[in-house]
């Protein structure tokens, strides 16, 4: 089946849950639901490549193509689009049709993002993903919704404008040097745009990738975004939508600009051991616990960095790794954040305590993904992890021995998260989970656990082949 | 199925476990037989393995994970030292599981409390039975996991939380150190096997990479074994209940320190400046944790603070090349520290949960079954033949001698230490005037045959030393020096905390003994110097930046824009005079620029 009908489904299921609503908020809930299982169903039959005219006078085609990293973030963003109505459910109630509707827009674009073969339609879904996002934000969040709304549209906005000049600059180049118009990612790679330029452009694109990813100092949208965003919102967030950075990072910046990676990359693992450090330690500074897991997330972000620029295949499928793992930890973490807020309708740390008297089992998930996100081998995260701090202690020993710092600051926070809201004297009591709940948590606790023991081959296939690590090791 | 099981049938057991007692709602009754017997078996399936002939088994299961040259394993490796491992580990574990199914009886969190114990021993079963540093490494953290949890286990103080978070925290410290060490050993020798490690280490000799290696992988053990520098989260763990300060924090997982040492002592062989550090460290925490134990009016404390000091005795072992002796040390430690635990459990739970000595004395009366095992316990500790300890100790001490006398006479200045510090807590527990009526809960059947049983192995334990230790040529005087100190330990003790206990009473007048007992009481100003260094500043500099100075710049673009907005807009009033002034002065300037340039 052709590839376009991927994000195709989420656009038509998208509209499909908007119109039949019809004052019903578990109807369009449910069609979401549908067209999320139909599009995992697709992803799993699609063919490899397809391409599509588009735009002939500029060279712009639909062209999608799929290999087996994106393949895993398909699948990633399908599994976590599920988890995200999941625990919608209950929590939207208003206009639920409407939310829908940007939640499939938004993983609409995200998965275009991941299959596009075209920069130019890459860009498109870049842009696609940002805007229904951003009404998500604005219309379903909480308290501080309009300023968080703005500003993540802001920052990402100017982050894509980079990209933007970026991937025009390129295409000129192409034109200048061939005479013939093409944003095709197979096209540009094979053209050398000259070392000092392509600096410059590899710099562009940085820029638009790591404002999404995103790495210390351009990380301020994040917590405020993933605090105010609904938790479905938020689920998407960090599970999926910071992926699209790295996924740049990851595949865009190294498949374009090989030698001037190399130059620039200590440059970029120092990058990513100031965002392990200083995300670890403004988690721990935080009181509200979405913010907590926003931070937490930009450190984990910092291990893809590293992991990438290590140029090591230990390094790189470390990132990759990360990517997964980061995506299932963060995203159950913010759904057990909305599940915390339903019930003591706060998320102020200050006032949480002692609920492992009256939910011990929502405690023991909490605790387990606080110790995911900590590092604790077995699960996921920890691969990641290891495998990163490993692949840069080949290449740069001093950079992975401070960023290894970041071990002893994520019990840090991930206990400290623990503590302050399940231990200490109990002072109210709350529901402990439901079976909805429980079973959401289950799979998530499941995947984490299979990436953790078994990731060879997730890693044997997720990596993509097209990377080749320049460093030997 | 062959006989002996595959040895991943020993984690799975207790692992087996953990799953059924935290998925299923049990009675109490099912639980504590889950809880024990899977210990149990996994027990009896190690007792196979050391009853086997004694041979060295490598066993792997599967990949775990691998990137270019790097595989890793879940392979175990079992010979003599991991046979003593798991001897002391299901062995000691398992009495001590029993002995839980009476003391935790009526906890509510009963299952909690069994799911985690199996857990770690799970957790620290694979650490000795790894044949790779990343799977041991598994094993490292999830012990470290477990006493967390069971450190926290009566979750609603926030003190005991806090004990926990530090534990974690502490011995994440070393554990870091560790994962360095790793990398570093891979980045030069390609491997993350220990014995392929091992094996490959011999051109290296001396260099100075192999130093910094070894630092690193001692790193990882003293915050583990709570030695020096890192020891500051042991007597804070006392928190948990005390069958787990018997298990985790006495018999097995704080020696984990020792058996990475002992398992890679070949690479320590080939950096003697490195070893000599680890001698070093070890005499220095025996003597620091000596003095901190005596003075301690907590007696959990004070088993704490005399733990930290006899696995001090284990790291000189490891460090003047004695590892047989320091594994010999770790296993008589084993039984008779836990059954000193048990033994003050025991007490403590008839006193209605008081551990405060001054509330304590004249029990051996009322207790006379526990001041015998108390007193066997301490016999052991003190090293005073026949006891287990004795054995043990002399083998450190007399190679220590062998190395450096300077070494050797710290050792012994321990062992005067342990002797005081030993009777003392026996004379002021189970001797001198009755304060509290022990009308508390009476210990049952299964927990007094625990420890009996406890009181045997530390009594003939030495008698059987589980590895090959190094002859000593001939019975030398000097010998007799460690036996003679204790003796004296032992008489002092009589005389100051039993015949005369006014000599005691004038010496806390002078300020100096009062100065240097608080001291001594906060474990030498360790934590005070800790929490100024690293704790204060990091929560300071967490406060300070909560809202993150990084949004400054950004929030002043933001705010130039809106001074900007405030200070143009009156000009669009409107007003068609206003504008045309604009216009004319806007020409006039441009005019004049034009013929000034």
């Amino acid at each position: 089946m052709s590839l376009v009908w991927l994000p195709g489904l989420l656009l038509l299921g998208g509209v499909a849950a908007w119109i039949g609503e019809r004052g019903e908020a578990r109807r369009a809930h449910t069609i979401a639901l549908v067209a999320l299982l139909a599009a995992a169903g697709m992803a799993l039959l699609s063919r490899q490549q397809t391409v599509l005219p588009w735009i002939p006078r500029f060279g712009i085609r639909l062209h999608l193509s799929m290999d087996g990293l994106s393949l895993s973030l398909v699948v990633l963003t399908l599994f976590l689009g599920i988890i995200a109505v999941l625990t919608s459910w209950r929590e939207i109630a208003q206009r639920a049709g409407l939310f829908q509707l940007n939640l499939l827009w938004t993983l609409a674009g995200t998965l275009g993002v991941f299959l596009a073969a075209d920069l130019f339609l890459f860009f498109f879904c870049w842009e696609l993903m940002i805007i229904p996002m951003f009404f998500l934000i604005r219309h379903w969040g909480h308290e501080g919704r309009v300023r968080a709304a703005f500003k993540f549209f802001l920052f990402t906005q100017v982050g894509g404008l980079f990209l933007w000049l970026a991937i025009l600059s390129l295409a000129f180049l192409h034109y200048r040097q061939t005479g013939v118009f093409s944003f095709d990612y197979q096209d540009l790679r094979n053209m050398d745009p000259g070392f000092e330029w392509g600096m410059w452009l590899m710099l562009g694109f940085s820029i638009g990738f790591l404002v999404k990813l995103p790495a210390v100092p351009l990380h301020l949208w994040l917590p405020e975004a993933h605090t105010q965003a609904p938790t479905g919102g938020s689920v998407i967030l960090a599970g999926v939508l910071l992926k699209t950075g790295a996924y740049g990072m990851l595949r865009i910046v190294p498949g374009l600009f090989p030698l001037q990676v190399q130059a620039a990359a200590p440059a970029f693992l120092g990058l990513g051991a100031v965002a392990v450090l200083y995300g670890a330690h403004q988690a721990f500074a935080q009181k509200d616990l979405k913010r907590l897991i926003a931070y937490s997330s930009i450190s984990h972000m910092g291990w893809v960095l590293l992991g990438v620029f290590a140029g090591t295949a230990a390094g790189y499928r470390g990132a990759v790794m990360t990517m997964l793992a980061h995506g299932v930890s963060a995203a159950a973490l913010f759904a057990i954040a909305g599940m915390l807020q339903q019930r003591v309708h706060s998320r102020d740390l200050d006032l949480y305590g002692g609920f492992w008297e009256s939910a011990p089992r929502l405690g023991a998930l909490t605790l387990f993904f606080a110790l995911a996100a900590l590092g604790l081998p077995g699960l996921g995260n920890f691969v990641g992890e290891f495998l990163a701090l490993l692949g840069a202690f080949l290449v740069e020993p001093w950079v992975a021995f401070v960023a290894a710092l970041g071990l002893i600051l994520a019990p840090v926070y991930a206990l400290t998260l623990v503590q302050r809201s399940f231990h200490g004297n109990p002072q109210r009591a709350m529901t402990d989970l439901t079976l909805r709940e429980g079973l959401l948590l289950g799979i998530l606790v499941m995947t984490l656990l299979i990436l953790g023991l078994r990731p060879d081959p997730v890693l044997d296939f997720a990596v993509a082949r097209d990377f080749v690590p320049w460093v030997e090791r | 199925m062959s006989w002996p099981l595959p040895l991943w049938f020993i984690p799975a057991l207790p692992l087996a476990g953990f799953l059924l007692l935290s998925l299923l709602p049990l009675s109490s009754r099912a639980i504590a037989w889950i809880g024990t017997g899977s210990v149990g078996l996994a027990a009896l399936v190690s007792l196979s393995e050391i009853l086997a002939p004694a041979v060295v088994i490598h066993q792997s299961l599967d990949t775990w994970m691998s990137a270019a040259s790097l595989t890793i394993p879940f392979g175990f490796y079992c010979d003599g030292l991991t046979r003593t491992m798991l001897g002391v580990i299901t062995g000691v574990g398992f009495l001590i599981h029993l002995y839980s199914t009476a003391y935790m009886a009526g906890d509510e969190g009963y299952r909690r409390f069994f799911a985690a114990m199996n857990l770690f021993v799970a957790a620290m079963t694979v650490l000795v039975l790894a044949d790779n540093l990343v799977f041991l490494y598994l094993g490292w953290e999830g012990v470290g996991l477990c006493s967390f949890l069971l450190i926290g286990h009566w979750y609603r103080d926030p003190a005991n939380g806090r004990a926990a978070r530090k534990a974690f925290i502490v011995t994440r410290v070393g554990d870091t150190a560790l994962v360095l060490g790793l990398f570093l050993l891979f980045d030069r020798l390609g491997s993350l096997d220990i014995q392929t490690l091992l094996a490959g280490l011999e051109p290296h000799t001396g260099s100075s990479w192999l130093k910094v290696a070894g630092l690193l992988l001692l790193g990882g053990a003293l915050g583990k074994s709570a030695q020096f520098p890192l020891q500051v989260w042991l007597p804070d763990a006392m928190a948990g209940p005390t069958p787990v300060s018997a298990l985790i924090h006495a018999a097995t997982m704080v020696t984990a320190g020792v058996y990475l040492l002992a398992r890679l002592h070949p690479l320590y062989d080939l950096v003697p400046d490195i070893r000599l550090l680890v001698a070093v460290v070890g005499g220095v925490t025996l003597l620091l944790a000596g003095c901190s134990a005596l003075v301690q009016s907590d007696l959990k404390r004070a088993l704490a603070w005399s733990t930290i000091s006899q696995i001090g005795y284990m790291f000189l072992g490891l460090g003047v090349g004695a590892w047989q002796a320091s594994v010999f040390h770790l296993m008589t430690h084993a039984f008779f520290k836990a059954l000193l635990f048990l033994s003050a459990g025991v007490v403590i739970m008839a006193l209605h949960h008081q551990q405060d000595l001054e509330a304590m004395g004249g029990l051996r009366r009322r207790l006379p079954g526990v001041f015998w095992c108390f007193l066997i316990g301490v016999t052991a500790l003190a090293a005073l033949p026949p006891a287990a300890g004795f054995f043990s100790k002399e083998a450190i001490l007399d190679r220590a001698y062998e190395v450096s006398p300077g070494l050797w006479l710290l050792g012994i200045g321990g062992a005067l230490l342990t002797s005081l510090y030993g009777f003392r807590l026996v004379l002021r527990v189970f001797f001198g005037p009755e304060k509290t009526y022990p009308d508390g809960q009476r210990p049952s059947g299964v927990m007094m045959m625990v420890l009996v049983l406890l009181s045997g192995l530390s009594l003939v334990g030495g008698l059987f030393p589980p590895l090959a230790l190094a002859e000593v040529s001939t019975p030398r005087m000097i010998s007799l020096a460690g036996p003679g100190v204790s003796l004296l330990g032992l008489g002092v003790a009589g005389w100051l905390w039993y015949l005369r206990p006014q000599i005691l009473h004038g010496w806390r007048r002078w300020p100096l003994m009062a100065v240097l007992n608080r001291f001594w009481l906060d474990g030498w100003g360790f934590d005070s110097l800790y929490h100024g260094l690293f704790v204060q500043p990091y929560q300071t500099l967490s406060r300070i930046n909560r809202a993150d100075f990084l949004n400054l710049p950004f929030d002043g673009l933001v705010g130039f824009n809106r001074t900007l907005h405030a200070a143009l807009l009156p000009t669009q009033n409107g007003r068609l005079r206003w504008y045309a002034t604009g216009m004319g002065l806007g020409v006039a300037v441009l005019i004049a620029w034009g013929l000034c340039a």
